[in-house]
């Protein structure tokens, strides 16, 4: 689990003249699971396309160990692309072919119950994702990119989705990448969490490390001097301020109740306080 | 088996799959020989990282109670003599638990004790 | 992934086949398409009319097929999915690229076979156009394959691109040309397309520019298209740029290099030499230069104006008068150059409202003043066959310029023979009871006689090109030459010799001829002389060669070493024709130096040889021999 599959180097995109992608740093292990988070436009999927091979960078090098070849890397994009014409039994002959894979397991698409003969065209968006993704993991890949489709499966297909994923990682140790903003049922999944903002990453921690380092004040008033307040949140007399980087000394020093608050809402906060960065730059 | 993981608890979730299988070990549902449930599945059905749960296993048979079979996952192994110290070490945690909530809403220890007293009947 | 590559190529072929066979089917009405494309000339055949539409539906074809590699991957929305693909981007563009090229070339050779078939090379030139067109089309729209996500707009920048493209090959073919006839480029018109096909040097040259000027748009797209991803495409269009600009300026250059070397090395210099009286050159070149040789050097003569000259028309003591077409103002004149000191002036030139008729050599000298016959530009220029009922006019017009100033005088004629397209050449002149008459040979030959009152009288037919000298003329009929004498109204036949005539020495610029005593022609392929007091007729020789007669009236007869000449020969004879004895004066040797040409003139002979290699000139010498004794005169720079 240890050696890198990816890394990337000061990579850098541009996308009509802005700057989307900043030199860049970043390092992903095989079997890892790491999560991207941000607020919208700021270049999450950008760089997922980018580690795809779709978007090429401007400067910078994406660092691929052997076993992350681009037969063996997966990438479901968010605009779930495919050749919409052809049938499921086409496209799934089609991804066999070209990646030469011999054998392809479709309960995943038995599960769903759709037709062989139906086009892709037709198929729902929840259908689309199963589908690319069997197609994906049949090609038994050790690095999966995935971006943000999980909003678009209702909650039987998401679960689908998950499990095929957990059962990529204990197979082969596939390294994942996803782009999250929901995290209701995967909050326990991801073993790093990256921020995104500006180009880059702010926050590159574990889970429980961030939970560790961000607490949650809800109180009256403004709040005492001292306390790093990364965010604030509410108009009203009650305010939720969000305390980041938290220490255990600030407890001591502070006579307020500092919640411990769930991944969610620490990725919320940082997307917040992204947007007010943004507001006064 | 009862296997919950509690997000909003403060103990990580590695820790929360040791302790939901040492209390089925204690309760017996799981009895020495048995097979745990492999990595994947249980990854699957508690929507956790494979890697927590193999975490969690790693820790178990550290800890002695369950014994790596190499292809075909692991089995639970309950020591002779560790279910009562077990058994022991949990309640201590439970209790300790109690005590710090008991006290953090002003309960004195002689309340406490009064407590327990009216509990046994 | 090529299965599904070539069943996508495979169902757009169809589509097109089948979209034709609707058009073909809706097109019955054809005639509404040639006035569209403005075929009014001549009327083509079934054939014809069917080889062009399905060229034009070809060349459709090829540009879409070129620009389509991705549009169906778009269209389906699978572009993302297509760049995850296991493959590189260089062997993506290869997979996409080799299914179209071999759809393409499977079609070329299906026209090719079907225009094979109909044996039909009337547009032989205009067919390697459009091959070069058709191919050069495909390879250039593919190159624009991903200019941009909109369908229109790239194929209006493959208009663009192909105009471009058509532009420059054409410059670069029309400076070849200017190299080769060593002509200004602007002379070249529409009928470039059939010289191409039949001047192998040109042919090859404009090939290798129409295709070394298409490479630089296929390979900049296959080194561009390394760096291609879904950006929107003014970044991979300016990247593409980058690479194809150079490359393009390396193509120009290698297209002006090589069609430099090809066609300077080819060179062709149309020229007519003339030994002058002072044993000095005249070499007038029809690519408008003229240049005078002496044996210490030479000198170009510098005329204003884009002309194409005409051989000499008169050399006088000290004084050339020369005539050519100006193509500035499309106007023929007669210019005079001083010997003495190159100094030149237009005596004459007619205006543009007018046209020479017949044109090139339409200016002759009667002895007295240069003639030519004219007639409005309206009426000469509308267009009509032989065939078509009265399109024109009866009117004519005959001007004469004095050569000393320059003053003209015109005589205005009518005849009916003068509405037809056919046009008049002069054949002689002379002065009968103080009035100067003109002998024209108009249409079918027939033979008129233009007096200087405004008359005009028909003399006859004659079956060949008629002659005129010592007041007689010879005219032709069925196997025999006929001799009339011209009276003062008519004429009279005075014999009437039977055989099969050749009477073609006559084309002099000069008309007077001088008293001549004896006239030679070809009778029944022997050289025969004609006493023109007596009549009587001599066996010569056979004829195995050229009769020449100089415009002061000696002839020569060249003899060749085989007739009609074939390139292996090594010389040909020069004897003098004189009181029905051909007496021998010189061979001429053409060593190794190519296949020469003889012209006799009063004051020399010329040897012109023309040196072939792989049916292209190599090169060309000029040898000047003076009479009496024609001794060789040795010029700087000539050769």
């Amino acid at each position: 689990m240890s050696q890198p599959i990816l890394e990337v180097h000061d990579l850098s995109l541009s996308f009509s003249r802005k700057k989307v992608l900043d030199r860049l740093e970043f390092s992903l292990r095989r079997g890892e699971w790491a999560v991207i988070a941000g607020r919208n436009g700021v270049g999450k999927s950008t760089l997922l396309r980018c580690l795809a091979g779709v978007l090429l960078p401007d400067a910078g090098a994406v660092a691929r160990s052997p076993e992350a070849c681009p037969a063996k890397t997966g990438f479901i994009s968010d605009r779930l692309s495919l050749f919409e014409d052809l049938t499921i039994g086409q496209a799934v002959a089609f991804h066999r072919r070209v990646f030469a894979i011999d054998d392809f397991d479709d309960r995943l698409l038995g599960r769903l119950g759709v037709k062989q003969k139906e086009r892709i065209r037709s198929l729902s968006a929840g259908e689309r994702a199963i589908l690319h993704l069997s197609l994906v993991l049949s090609q038994k890949p050790s690095l999966l990119l995935v971006d943000e489709v999980l909003h678009m499966l209702d909650p039987y297909i998401r679960d689908l989705f998950i499990e095929a994923l957990i059962e990529a990682m204990t197979a082969q140790e596939t390294a994942v990448l996803t782009v999250n903003h929901t995290f209701s049922e995967i909050e326990r999944l991801p073993e790093r969490v990256l921020v995104m903002e500006e180009g880059r990453f702010v926050v590159d921690e574990t889970p429980e490390a961030l939970r560790g380092m961000m607490k949650k004040v809800v109180c009256r008033g403004p709040l005492p001097n001292g306390l790093p307040c990364f965010f604030s949140k509410g108009e009203g007399e009650y305010k939720e301020y969000f305390i980041y980087p938290f220490s255990e000394d600030l407890r001591a020093a502070h006579a307020l109740d500092f919640q411990d608050i769930a991944l969610p809402e620490i990725i919320k906060a940082f997307i917040g306080g992204g947007y007010e960065q943004k507001r006064m730059a | 088996m009862n296997l919950t993981i509690d997000a909003k608890s403060p103990l990580p979730a590695y820790q929360q799959v040791i302790q939901a299988i040492k209390l089925e070990i204690l309760s017996g549902g799981l009895r020495d020989g048995d097979p745990l449930p492999s990595i994947r599945d249980l990854a699957k059905l508690l929507k956790l990282n494979p890697n927590t749960v193999a975490k969690a296993y790693y820790a178990l048979a550290a800890d002695g109670f369950s014994e790596n079979r190499s292809g075909s996952g692991s089995i639970v192994r309950v020591p002779p003599g560790r279910r009562d110290h077990l058994r022991q070490a949990m309640l201590e945690g439970e209790f300790r638990n109690f005590l710090e909530k008991a006290v953090s809403l002003g309960f004195s220890l002689e309340d406490i004790t009064q407590l327990i007293a009216r509990a046994k009947k | 992934m090529n299965r599904k590559e070539w069943r996508e190529v495979g169902g757009q072929c169809l589509y097109f086949v089948l979209a034709l066979a609707a058009m073909a089917l809706l097109l019955k009405g054809v005639d509404l398409l040639m006035g569209v494309m403005g075929f009014v000339q001549s009327k083509p055949l079934e054939g014809e009319k069917l080889i062009i539409i399905l060229g034009a539906w070809l060349l459709m074809f090829s540009m879409f097929l070129g620009l389509s590699p991705f549009a169906m991957d778009s269209k389906q929305k699978g572009m993302e999915y297509l760049l995850t693909l296991p493959y590189s981007r260089r062997r993506l563009l290869i997979i996409k690229f080799m299914p179209r090229l071999a759809a393409i070339v499977l079609f070329y050779l299906a026209f090719v076979l079907l225009y094979g078939s109909m044996g039909n090379g009337a547009l032989a030139g205009g067919f390697t156009i459009f091959s070069l067109a058709y191919f050069a089309l495909f390879f250039i729209s593919f190159s624009l394959a991903v200019v941009d996500e909109n369908f229109i707009v790239q194929s209006i920048w493959a208009g663009i691109a192909l105009c471009g493209y058509t532009v420059i090959c054409l410059y670069i073919v029309f400076l070849g040309f200017s190299w080769k006839f060593g002509m200004p480029s602007s002379w070249f018109g529409s009928n470039l397309w059939q010289d191409l096909s039949y001047d192998p040097p040109t042919l090859l040259s404009a090939i290798a520019v129409f295709l070394l000027i298409a490479a630089p748009f296929l390979a900049s797209f296959f080194l561009a298209f390394k760096k291609f991803d879904l950006k929107p495409s003014r970044a991979f269009n300016r990247r593409h740029l980058r690479i194809f600009a150079p490359l393009l300026l390396l193509a120009l250059a290698g297209s002006l290099g090589v069609t430099y070397l090809v066609q300077k090395s080819s060179a062709y210099d149309e020229a007519d030499f003339h030994i002058l009286g002072d044993q000095r050159l005249l070499k007038i070149s029809f690519a408008g230069k003229l240049t005078l040789y002496e044996e210490t050097g030479r000198q170009r003569i510098k005329i204003t104006g884009l002309i194409s000259w005409e051989p000499l028309l008169l050399e006088q003591k000290e004084r050339l008068f020369l005539s050519g077409f100006d193509s500035k103002d499309e106007t023929r004149f007669i210019g005079c150059l001083s010997l003495a000191d190159l100094s030149w002036r237009i005596l004459h030139r007619c205006p543009n409202r007018y046209v020479v008729i017949p044109g090139y050599q339409g200016f002759r000298y009667d002895g007295e003043s240069f003639v030519y016959l004219r007639r409005s530009r309206a009426e000469a220029e509308r267009p009509g066959l032989d065939n078509d009922p009265v399109v024109r006019t009866e009117d004519m017009e005959l001007v004469r310029v004095d050569p000393a100033g320059g003053k003209e005088r015109t005589i205005a004629f009518k005849n009916p023979l003068f509405n037809r397209y056919y046009e008049p050449n002069f054949i002689g002149s002379d002065v009968l009871n103080g009035l100067r008459f003109w002998l024209v040979a108009h249409k079918w030959h027939h033979v008129l006689r233009l007096w200087e009152d405004g008359r005009v009288e028909d003399l006859g037919l004659s079956k060949g090109i008629p002659a005129y000298a010592g007041g007689l003329l010879f005219t032709r009929g069925d196997n025999s030459l006929k001799v009339l004498r011209l009276l003062a109204s008519g004429s009279e036949t005075v014999k009437e010799i039977s055989g099969d005539f050749k009477v073609n020495v006559f084309f002099n610029r000069s008309l007077a001829i001088g008293n001549v005593r004896e006239i030679y022609v070809e009778r029944n392929k022997r050289i025969v002389r004609i006493d023109l007091a007596t009549l009587a007729v001599d066996d010569v020789a056979p004829d195995r060669g050229h009769i020449w007669m100089t415009s002061s009236g000696e002839f020569y007869y060249v003899e060749f070493e085989t007739w009609p000449g074939g390139a292996n020969d090594k010389w040909k004879k020069l004897y003098r024709l004189q009181d029905s004895k051909r007496v021998f004066l010189k061979q001429f040797d053409f060593n190794d130096d190519g296949y020469g040409h003889i012209f006799v003139d009063t004051c020399g002979v010329i040897l012109r040889q023309v040196k072939m290699k792989n049916s292209t000139v190599s090169r060309t010498r000029t040898r000047a021999f003076a009479f009496p004794d024609l001794h060789e005169l040795r010029f700087t720079g000539l050769n």
